[in-house]
């Protein structure tokens, strides 16, 4: 009687771990004047799957969307590419706390880029800041020139001495600048408040399937800085090219 | 009895373990951005006074995220076809009509956003480059030391005004080159950068087709990349729809290479052509071969000669005699040895610097 027991449950967790859930999801969209069909998700978009609609999954299948009608001729998506694919751009991270940092101690936390362009034929990716690192009373945490103070947001240096302080990233990983020789190369980041603009933090020129990087923020403050929560904004912006 | 117990216990604790895995919650969603845009591009030949919907669609595929959409303006790219020079200022004939304000997105939600084109009779015909938004809103907490992750995600939107339908497009090649020399060995590679010298955008149509020395034929494909006014562009080539470098395939090549670059504009008759020609040869096959057989043919003289050259030269240097063969046989050996220093000197080093040899092709341009 056990040993049927045993054999049932194994059968129906087996069962359902191999199944996964149901997600319900919008695979066509549909309006008065268009249809679009969803891709298939081998290339990593993340667009949502059905079982309850039929997807026009197969690359090479899907015209590339050229209309024509009285005053107006359009294509969308590029013309060597048989599929049409979304642009698509995440990471790990919605956001980072440092907690209670040490003064001259590193503290570094790293999110995972993940970029796909498969219709695109290529992208960029850039990064800022809204300003450096603040708390409430305008204190600021600047942002690093890393060991030999010669960093900037587009030039990565070294940055391992713990007597250097302020605030910057590091890129590894697909498609990253060539100056980020390594793990300990850091830029800071180009700031909006300063008009500085956007540094480039990753692309290709060719078309794309989940691309990854990690970025390692790194924070490290002095003795001397003065107490309080600090804060910023870093934005990505992602764009596949023309 | 003991072991049917125990073997019982087992399969107790198994069937509990696996009637467990029902109970577990479905995969805990991670603190993700993760949004998609679709299409990335939309090139549009549009009428002046003549209305044009298109929609977008956004979807999430994170964490639950208010999103709002705008339009930005730019007026080139750079060589890779990425768009430079954001501005806030967009015709006024351009609107994202849906949605009107910020939406909420679930995960998996997707939304869908329509632009309506509507420009004027009297809009000036020319060409219009934008970029559609999709932008999350942040927020930061108090009492934290925090970073907080913004994520803007766009899809390029390319505008020719036209009352005719035919737009002027004019190009220049600016770069068709390739190495002059290089090694069997290396790869092939051409660099093409064509530059927009009208007032719209175009896609270049066309191929390169190499011809060797021993009579190979091989077509390189140019990948339809848009070139918009204003700018140049690098333009690679496509194969089996991938963006590939124009490359000659094949792991060895031999002989004189010319390539010519043939291309139209869209549909226009205007053929731009290029040539370039290079050479290619196994240097580094061909130097520790030669390398190998002077060294040996050198060694082989001195054992033979020397002995008898100085044994030679010794008794006539001791009776004030010239020996005529030795002097001979010393004088060939040395311009054995230039001809060996001049083959590693000033030949091999070429296959290092073959990049600074590298000529940009001739230009023929026939309309």
């Amino acid at each position: 009687m056990y040993l049927n027991t045993f054999i049932i449950s194994l059968i129906i967790s087996t069962f359902t771990t191999l199944f996964p859930s149901l997600i319900l999801g919008q695979a066509r969209v549909e309006s008065d004047n268009f249809r679009i069909e969803f891709p298939n998700l081998n290339s990593g978009a993340g667009l949502p799957t059905s079982t309850n609609y039929k997807l026009d999954s197969t690359i090479g299948q899907t015209a590339p969307g050229l209309y024509s009608s009285t005053g107006y001729k359009l294509k969308a998506g590029f013309q060597y590419i048989h599929s049409i694919i979304p642009f698509s751009f995440s990471i790990s991270d919605i956001r980072v706390d440092f907690g209670s940092i040490i003064p001259s101690t590193f503290f570094t936390h790293q999110s995972t880029i993940t970029v796909s362009s498969g219709g695109a034929g290529g992208y960029q990716v850039k990064a800022s800041e809204n300003h450096p690192l603040q708390n409430f009373s305008g204190n600021i945490i600047p942002d690093t020139t890393c060991d030999n103070s010669l960093c900037n947001q587009d030039q990565a240096q070294q940055w391992t001495q713990t007597n250097k302080y302020g605030f910057g990233f590091n890129m590894t990983g697909d498609d990253i600048p060539s100056d980020f020789i390594n793990s300990n190369y850091f830029r800071q980041f180009s700031d909006k408040s300063l008009g500085e603009t956007e540094s480039t933090i990753m692309s290709a020129t060719n078309v794309g399937k989940s691309r990854q990087a990690t970025i390692t923020y790194k924070i490290n403050i002095s003795p001397i800085q003065e107490p309080g929560n600090y804060q910023n904004i870093i934005t990505f912006f992602a764009l596949p090219t023309y | 009895m003991k072991t049917q117990k125990t073997e019982l216990k087992i399969k107790l604790f198994l069937g509990f373990f696996f009637l467990s895995l029902l109970a577990s919650p479905k995969k805990a969603l991670a603190q993700e951005i993760s949004l998609s845009l679709y299409p990335p591009l939309i090139e549009i030949t549009l009428q002046p006074g003549k209305e044009l919907l298109y929609p977008f669609l956004v979807s999430n595929q994170g964490i639950p995220q208010i999103l709002k959409f705008y339009l930005l303006s730019f007026e080139k790219g750079d060589i890779f076809g990425n768009p430079q020079g954001f501005g806030e200022k967009i015709p006024d004939w351009i609107n994202i009509i849906k949605p009107e304000n910020e939406v909420f997105l679930e995960n998996g939600q997707t939304q869908e956003l329509v632009i309506r084109f509507n420009p004027p009779k009297d809009t000036q015909e020319k060409d219009y480059y934008l970029t559609l938004i999709a932008e999350t809103s942040p927020l930061l907490t108090s009492d934290q030391n925090q970073v907080q992750n913004k994520v803007k995600i766009g899809a390029n939107i390319l505008i020719s005004i036209s009352k005719s339908g035919i737009t002027e497009k004019t190009a220049r090649i600016k770069e068709f080159k390739a190495p002059h020399i290089i090694d069997s060995f290396f790869p092939l590679k051409y660099e093409v950068i064509i530059q927009n010298t009208g007032e719209s955008f175009f896609k270049p149509n066309g191929k390169i087709v190499i011809h060797s020395s021993l009579g190979k034929e091989k077509v390189l494909s140019l990948a339809s990349q848009n070139v918009i006014s204003n700018s140049e562009r690098k333009i690679f080539c496509v194969e089996n729809e991938n963006i590939t470098d124009c490359t000659l395939p094949g792991f060895f090549h031999l002989g004189i290479y010319k390539a010519k670059l043939e291309f139209s504009l869209d549909e226009t008759g205007k053929i731009y052509k290029s040539e370039t020609t290079t050479i290619a040869f196994p240097f580094f096959l061909l130097f520790p071969l030669l390398f190998a057989t002077s060294l040996l043919l050198i060694l082989r003289k001195e054992r033979v000669e020397l002995p008898l050259t100085k044994k030679k030269q010794w008794h006539y240097n001791k009776n004030g005699l010239k020996n005529q063969d030795g002097i001979k046989n010393d004088k060939k050996q040395k311009k054995k040895c230039l001809l060996c220093i001049f083959f590693y000197i000033f030949l091999f080093p070429l296959c290092f610097f073959q990049t600074f040899l590298t000529p940009k092709g001739k230009d023929s341009s026939i309309n």
